[in-house]
């Protein structure tokens, strides 16, 4: 590769950003809600609870953190933050909006599925879903076709203040696009 | 190397707002054009622009030694006496430079010529470095442009590695300043601090207007600071010929790109390098305008030493035709170069700009005009590698 493997902006931005050349991509399916999944026709109803019991366990933990709700409500809409206290004070973190499972050897992965965020200002002027780590992954529910790290579980929290989805916290691969296609 | 039309991304003008690219449309004019690119195979970009390039660079420091080492060189360069010592003390000492950009005649056939070298003051480093990096990799996820292609853009990731080698020898903060009032000089010199926050360097920001001037002749910020490292997309030749000029020596102050810099931004460089090299495939015959010169003839372009964005340039190609840019900057010595006419593409002359970090190549941006005299009303076209 003769670029830049990944390119960054901190200050310049309206938020910080990190771009990561594109990656492999790997199909993956995003749903609000246990009866979309089933009427979705992809799984059985059992994986589809199963699949969203296991983002709901996730959630709590690995939701992008924030120590002003106002912060929170800004990046995720008003009345979209719950308070949350994990023994460092009171943190804010986004509502649960969607849990999305992706695809493996062609098997939907439900047990390793993930909670999703639904982001003002990860996606330009409109909205859209974003990962824990701030990535985002598709602007609506349905099939999307995402970069493979964006899909793996997360490892750790971040926390964050104002402007979310600070330096380390990276909005990578599929970068802006609910419609990405190829890699 | 071809042009190839593509479609726009519909929402680039977003992506632009929220990556703090403001400067993409000029006085109603676009600037940032997307609606077609270069393609250049790889063995373009490192045969014939990555290789000349570092083998540029490397002529033109060479040549730095040999100009402080003359008065008479100094004197045909129109460096002003007040600054030489100064000059060469900066050069003596090793200070760092940061970046410039060759302007290069290129058709992806045959040796690229060099036009100048933009080693003060250099701009279109955003939309090089950054947006069209970005173009590439959604132009990609979205299907327009195939898995393979790349790009020969590794600006970024040099501008952030060499901050990260000067910074323990810079004094702390580092101020950034550019004109206050020019949206694309502010854009650019957002940018490199931004590449130096990420290479963890303080820094901070001010207008060249806003520069203070103390008793003691230091060079102070609104809050009385001293300002004792700083980066100044502001022409060294300028700094030199106003009114805090003088105390610039006596100030302590270290800047970025330093004052050496001021050698090499002058297109004196151009008949120097052609005298130390006469013939080299990459360079175009150039000598110093004298009283004794004859009229301009046809095939030759004319240029001031002092000059920026194909201001006051006059260009006669062989078949007679005149092509004038007015401008400025009338007001230094001249140098005159074999007109070498840049390359058309449906329509469009085009320049390679290529990018040198420290004392790398890094990378490249293209400009279109639709004149022969690239100016600051050309447009920005992204490029990729594609075999």
């Amino acid at each position: 590769m003769k670029r830049s493997s990944t390119v960054r902006l901190l200050l310049m931005g309206t938020a910080p950003v990190l771009l990561t050349a594109c990656e492999p991509q790997e199909e993956a399916v995003l749903y609000k809600d246990v009866a979309e999944c089933v009427a979705g026709a992809r799984l059985t109803e059992d994986q589809c609870r199963a699949a969203f019991d296991h983002a709901k366990s996730e959630h709590e933990r690995v939701a992008p953190r924030y120590t002003s709700q106002n912060d929170c409500e800004t990046d995720f809409g008003s009345g979209k933050c719950q308070a949350v206290n994990q023994g460092a004070g009171i943190q804010f973190i986004p509502l649960m909006a969607a849990y999305a499972l992706g695809y493996y050897a062609g098997r939907p992965n439900y047990s390793q599925s993930q909670p999703l965020y639904y982001s003002y200002t990860s996606y330009g002027s409109s909205g859209g879903f974003v990962n824990s780590g701030g990535q985002p992954i598709s602007r609506s529910t349905g099939a999307a076709t995402v970069s493979r790290s964006a899909m793996a579980a997360p490892t750790r929290a971040v926390t964050m203040s104002r402007s979310g989805f600070g330096s380390s916290s990276s909005a990578k691969g599929g970068w802006g696009g609910g419609r990405s296609s190829g890699s | 190397m071809r042009r190839i039309a593509i479609a726009e991304r519909a929402d680039w003008r977003d992506t632009a707002t929220q990556l703090g690219f403001r400067f993409h449309t000029i006085d109603g004019e676009p600037y940032w054009d997307e609606r077609a690119y270069y393609a250049f195979t790889l063995r373009q970009i490192e045969d014939d622009l990555e290789d000349p390039t570092a083998e540029l660079h490397q002529m033109a420091m060479d040549l730095v030694g040999d100009i402080l080492r003359s008065e008479t060189l100094m004197d045909q360069l129109a460096v002003p006496a007040a600054y030489r010592d100064w000059i060469a003390e900066s050069w003596r000492r090793g200070e760092p430079h940061l970046y410039g950009r060759m302007d290069l005649a290129y058709n992806g056939d045959g040796p690229a010529k060099l036009f100048e070298l933009n080693y003060d003051t250099p701009t279109s480093l955003y939309e090089a470095a950054f947006f069209q990096w970005v173009w590439l990799e959604q132009q990609k996820e979205r299907g327009l442009l195939p898995e393979a292609a790349d790009q020969y853009n590794l600006i970024q990731d040099l501008l952030v590695e060499t901050f990260a080698t000067i910074a323990p020898d810079l004094p702390k903060p580092l101020y950034f300043s550019a004109v206050r009032d020019s949206l694309e000089d502010q854009g650019t010199v957002a940018y490199l601090r931004d590449c130096a926050e990420q290479a963890g360097i303080d820094t901070r920001s001010i207008a060249i207007e806003d520069i203070g001037l103390s008793t003691d002749s230091r060079f102070t910020d609104l809050d009385d600071y001293v300002i004792e490292a700083l980066f100044k997309l502001y022409p060294l030749e300028f700094l030199f010929a106003e009114r805090f000029g003088p105390a610039l020596p006596r100030s302590g102050i270290r800047l970025i790109e330093p004052p050496w810099k001021a050698l090499l931004s002058n297109k004196g460089i151009l008949p120097l390098l052609w005298q130390k090299h006469p013939g080299h495939p990459n360079l175009l015959e150039a000598h110093f305008e004298t009283e004794t010169s004859p009229a301009l003839a046809p095939g030759w372009v004319r240029k001031p030493m002092y000059s920026r964005e194909g201001a006051n340039v006059t260009l006669i190609l062989p078949d007679g035709s005149l092509h004038v840019a007015s401008g400025p900057y009338d007001d230094s010595p001249w140098i005159r170069q074999a007109a070498q006419p840049l390359p058309l593409f449906d329509g469009n002359y085009a320049v390679v700009g290529s990018w040198v970090v420290a004392d790398r190549p890094a990378g490249i941006g293209i400009r279109e005009d639709t004149t022969l005299i690239t100016r600051d009303t050309s447009r920005f076209v992204p490029h990729v590698i594609l075999d």
